[in-house]
């Protein structure tokens, strides 16, 4: 093997082929037991009509030496994918419009003589703002056979998807424990009583859990088995109208109402945006990751000027309420995902490599921490020091806004429990950051007892 | 949908003169798979009544007639 590629530790179990990276760029090496498939995905129309469509990555046939050259049949360039996010990591609707997003291209490619031959939601990632397939290898002939993924689709959608919706959306979080989705068996027992009542719901989830557990010690022939094409097609169809009237419903919480729960006046709001805008002019990144970012405002301020920007909050909801509004105005540099900061998405999967964590993903060119530092040291006792050497591990540029203790919010998380902060200062802080950043502006916001800074990582000063 | 339901009657005819050569890297799984075949069974059945359904409602509607102009256009 060449020794200039590097195989992705996530790219190992489809013998179709594998991801590498060389020179900076992203390949897939397609093997010749994949040849029929691929020719007949690009021959026969079905490439064509998902790429247009905006289901399936994009790519370009390129002529160079494959890192594993005794299987080799092709080499293909995927369109980049700007940031890798996990089905953990999305909001209801995001997985729901992911999970239509596979349906729509089985239906597709059901008209072109193919079928997907796996369901994984870790081949969906967010482009533009909207679910796109990023494997070209799921795709293999049609044949009159039951759909291969069916159980991968709903261990990986439908039971997330359901659970969120009919017992409590935090459940989504199941998925980072169970790396090939959630079983049948357990969302069977979570789910309420009730949705043994629904036929849809019966049959592809309790059904399917009670057959599941009948023949976990039996061998079935399966394939002997044939299926006719309007019943796979009715299958598909089946779960489409399910997955559709799938709803969250929402709750008022804490954090999806906090920009009207501000002490902030209308002018110290606007004059703290405008802050904002300056220090991005200086900063001029490509990317950006807003930590705490809520329903989206501030993150807005970057993705509108066209940076590919991840807004980054723990409350689920208002990751929720900002993918709405991506959904509403189209917006394509805007990426939310929930992320608990205090535990950040681990490396998951196999050798712990399959899965990047949250700072593996980075570092970003900037990062954004407004009315976050009070939250991470008073909430969850962290020292300026850790939250320091976080932010320096995963970011060049730094907009961080410290919060004193006469603020009227840090007050308020200061009123159920003992004062136990003496190192909470504006002069601590700005010693304590100073030894991982270099502090290039500091702003007070006008009509507030906030200050804004603008900080550059010590570690990467050229960048 | 128009674009899924056209080709279905064509799709059975392709089916057999497709080579069974696919493979599964991932496991079907005995009960998925199972139970999977009674879903279709029943959901072939509705499904093919609502394709029907769809084309004597089609043939009714005059928004049907007026996007099928449109098409020959």
């Amino acid at each position: 093997m060449s020794n200039e590629s590097r195989i992705l530790p996530s790219s190992f179990r489809d013998p179709s082929g594998f991801l590498f990276e060389r020179e900076g760029g992203l390949y897939r090496q397609i093997n010749r037991i994949y040849k029929d498939h691929y020719d007949q995905l690009l021959s026969g129309g079905l490439y064509r009509a998902l790429t247009e469509q905006g289901l399936l990555v994009s790519h370009d046939e390129v002529d160079i030496s494959p890192p594993d050259p005794q299987p080799a049949y092709k080499i293909i360039k995927p369109r980049f994918v700007p940031f890798i996010s996990y089905p953990y990591e999305w909001c209801f609707t995001q997985l729901k419009e992911a999970a239509l997003a596979v349906l729509k291209i089985q239906k597709t490619a059901f008209d072109f003589g193919m079928s997907l031959k796996d369901a994984s939601a870790f081949n969906i990632q967010f482009v533009d703002g909207r679910p796109l397939l990023v494997d070209t290898l799921s795709f293999e002939k049609l044949q009159l056979k039951p759909w291969v993924a069916y159980r991968q689709f709903c261990q990986h959608f439908l039971n997330p998807l359901l659970l969120m919706a009919y017992k409590d959306f935090e459940l989504n979080q199941l998925s980072r424990i169970f790396i090939d989705g959630i079983p049948s068996s357990l969302t069977s027992r979570l789910l309420p009583f009730r949705t043994r009542l629904r036929p849809s719901l019966a049959s592809h989830v309790h059904l399917h859990a009670l057959s599941q557990r009948y023949f976990s010690t039996k061998t079935a022939r399966v394939r002997e088995r044939k299926i006719r094409p309007v019943s796979l097609a009715g299958l598909v169809d089946s779960l489409e109208s399910l997955v559709r009237r799938l709803n969250l419903r929402l709750k008022k919480t804490e954090w999806a109402h906090y920009y009207q729960e501000t002490n902030y006046t209308p002018e110290a709001f606007e004059g703290k945006k405008k802050t904002v805008e300056e220090f991005l002019d200086i900063m001029k990144p490509d990317t950006v990751w807003d930590l705490g970012a809520n329903t989206g405002v501030f993150s807005r301020l970057a993705s509108r000027r066209g940076i590919n920007t991840v807004a980054f909050d723990v409350d689920l909801i208002a990751v929720e309420l900002n993918y709405r509004e991506c959904l509403d105005k189209n917006e394509k540099h805007l990426l939310p995902l929930v992320m608990d900061l205090t535990n950040p998405t681990p490396a998951i999967g196999w050798e712990n490599r399959e899965r990047k964590s949250l700072s593996e993903r980075g570092p970003v060119d900037a990062a954004l921490a407004l009315a976050l530092l009070h939250h991470l040291a008073i909430s969850n006792n962290l020292p300026f020091p850790k939250i320091a050497e976080f932010l320096r591990r995963i970011c060049r540029w730094l907009v961080i806004e410290f919060v004193p203790k006469t603020d009227s919010q840090v007050q308020r998380l200061l009123a159920t429990r003992e004062d136990i902060f003496d190192h909470y200062t504006q002069s601590d802080f700005e010693e304590q950051f100073s030894r991982s950043f270099l502090i290039v502006k500091v702003a007070p916001i006008k009509g507030t007892e906030r200050t804004l800074y603008l900080m550059k990582n010590r570690s990467c000063p050229q960048t | 949908m128009k674009l899924f339901l056209r080709p279905i009657t064509l799709l059975a005819l392709a089916l057999f003169l497709l080579p069974l050569c696919a493979y599964s890297y991932i496991d079907l799984g005995s009960g998925s798979y199972i139970i999977q075949l009674i879903i279709a069974a029943f959901v072939g059945i509705t499904f093919s009544l609502k394709i029907y359904w769809k084309k004597i409602r089609a043939r009714f509607s005059k928004k049907e007639k007026v996007d099928k102009n449109i098409d020959v256009q």
